[in-house]
């Protein structure tokens, strides 16, 4: 071979190991000096990584050399004899012969690594933002409940999900009766607290897949999937009397629930029937149930 | 609520072998389930053989991905739960590879009638130095680091910023492509992978085993040492350790012949199922 073409003049880590345990066979000069170290017998690439890089080593790129054959880009932290830290940026393949060796070539990268780091604390804080952001998005400010946005998505969601199951689904609407008068009489601070009490309480004894929300005013809304043991209008009936007996700020706070059962109705539909069933339960005379099941009924 | 046809396709399962045997393979953090087959050959004349992808690795359905199920063990073995009841295994061998056999002792915890025993490749319970008493092998600084590591990393492999710029990091539409590069699955994924790997203690779990287990390990493995193998061995009742006479942490990948051996040779040791 050329006496100048050889890998001890190139200005990067060039290495020769074994397959299984990756003992170092021959090593360049660049090497040695880039982790600082001198050549022992049976030293194993894993010694000169850091704990960290030798899970890496194990859990992607190993099983990426014995899967494909090769790896690139992999960045890797060298620990030097004196504990200073070298990030490094590792390409390697796996020549397979009697006796399986994996070649490497192993390059300083702290430069990169700065840029990287950058951009990682660059990504965490967009991410935390749009986290942040999604969740207010959703929502209700006042009861911390989902907003109206929110919960006609997840009610669609439901909905698919209970059409693919062949399963009615049922939409509560409740509205707070006379809530007007609680605001005249009381102010607005209390109104406030009445509506943060009733979305807690409505939260409290709503089942774990019920999809509850503040969707306006002084409304409030349930939907959920049927199941047999624990029909719509016996939770209404639950509500209706936990609701009435538990007086709220000093206040007795009444609720109307509109209730409507349906199997294949679209989320309008079926938000359209619950609205004719709570109007049907203000004008019987409020603090009530009337529930329906479509399209049976219709 | 999941049909059985949905687990099946979510956990991207596959069923091969000829044997009556059914020897469910659990890949473990990092990989998917192409990391068994340099194993298949040796093992599918003998069993009845089920391939899964947990959700977030490999080419499982990211859509079913939700972080907070994902963020602990438990919520991996109830991929494996879920995939034995879709499928309706019973004598079930559970054979995971590292943090997978935590999640299937979890698992068979959870439904030890469908469970017959369990296969333990190169497994720990608790990668934490935890002095005086307990040497999982790592510094909670160094975990640290690895997340770190993982994060530079998947800025060369993955599409890092993808998510952002998606907006929903379990949209489908990039898994696809990340799940054709081996082992580097979706960013957001791993991490919560490797976090609910490395930062968990699950010793605790190890008296309450009720199946026998054969514990394989190899004579210097830099993820888990013979002090790990010995120290389960010890506080799992039912089980025995084989160490096998080679190095490193993919054993099945490495020496699938002495792996498939040690299989085989345990069958006869487990008392015959009733029938």
């Amino acid at each position: 071979m050329d006496p100048v073409f050889t890998p001890d003049v190139f200005p990067c880590g060039c290495l020769v190991t074994t397959l299984s345990e990756q003992v170092i066979l021959r090593a360049n000069p660049y090497f040695y000096q880039e982790c600082q170290q001198t050549p022992k017998a049976q030293q194993r690439l894993s010694d000169v990584l850091t704990p960290a890089s030798k899970i890496v080593l194990e859990s992607f790129v190993m099983p990426m050399l014995l899967n494909l054959g090769h790896c690139e880009e992999i960045q890797l932290t060298i620990q030097g004899n004196s504990g200073e830290r070298l990030p490094v940026l590792v390409n390697a393949h796996v020549q397979h012969g009697d006796e399986p060796l994996i070649f490497w070539v192993i390059n300083s990268a702290k430069q990169r690594d700065k840029l990287y780091q950058e951009l990682v604390d660059l990504r965490n804080a967009l991410e935390e933002k749009a986290e942040r952001l999604e969740l207010l998005s959703q929502t209700d400010e006042l009861t911390g409940l989902l907003n109206r946005r929110a919960f006609i998505s997840r009610a669609q969601l439901l909905l698919k999900q209970a059409d693919r199951h062949q399963q009615t689904c049922s939409f509560l609407l409740l509205d707070i009766d006379h809530f007007k008068q609680i605001n005249d009489l009381h102010g607005h601070a209390c109104g406030d607290a009445v509506l943060r009490q009733l979305g807690q309480l409505l939260l409290t004894n709503c089942r774990e897949h019920d999809v509850l929300a503040r969707i306006g005013g002084e409304e409030f809304a349930i939907i959920c999937m049927d199941s047999p043991s624990d029909s719509a209008a016996a939770f209404a009936e639950k509500l209706l009397m936990l609701v009435s007996q538990q007086p709220i700020e000093g206040i007795t706070v009444t609720v109307s629930i509109g209730v409507a059962t349906a199997g294949q109705l679209s989320f309008e539909q079926l938000y359209k029937q619950a609205d004719l069933l709570l109007y049907e339960a203000k004008h019987a005379g409020r603090n009530r149930l009337v529930a329906a099941l479509y399209p049976a009924e219709i | 609520m999941l049909t059985n046809s949905d687990v099946l396709s979510r956990n991207n399962v596959t069923i091969t072998g000829t044997g009556e045997q059914v020897l469910l393979l659990a890949h473990g953090f990092g990989c998917n389930q192409q990391m068994w087959r340099f194993l298949l050959p040796l093992l599918s004349p003998h069993f009845r053989i089920v391939l899964f992808d947990y959700v977030g690795s490999g080419a499982s359905d990211m859509q079913a991905y939700n972080k907070q199920r994902y963020s602990t063990l438990d919520g991996y073995a109830l991929d494996i739960i879920e995939i034995c009841t879709a499928l309706n295994l019973e004598n079930v061998i559970l054979c995971g590879h590292s943090v997978s056999s935590i999640i299937g002792l979890l698992a068979a915890q959870k439904i030890p009638q469908r469970i017959r025993a369990q296969i333990m490749i190169c497994p720990s319970p608790c990668f934490l130095n935890l002095p005086p008493h307990y040497q999982g092998g790592f510094a909670e600084a160094d975990l640290q680091e690895l997340m770190d590591l993982m994060d530079k990393n998947y800025i060369g492999w993955a599409q890092y910023l993808a998510p952002l710029v998606i907006g929903d990091p379990d949209a489908g539409q990039y898994s696809a492509e990340l799940s054709d590069s081996f082992c580097s699955t979706n960013p957001v994924t791993a991490k919560n992978f490797a976090k609910a790997t490395f930062f968990s203690d699950y010793r605790s779990l190890l008296p309450l085993n009720q199946h026998p287990v054969l514990l394989l390990q190899s004579e210097r493995d830099a993820l888990a040492s013979l002090f790990i193998g010995e120290y389960m061995q010890a506080h799992m009742p039912q089980s025995e350790l084989k160490v096998i006479e080679a190095k490193g942490h993919c054993l099945h990948m490495t020496h699938p012949r002495q792996v498939a051996d040690q299989i085989h040779a345990f069958l006869p040791r487990l008392t015959p199922t009733m029938e």
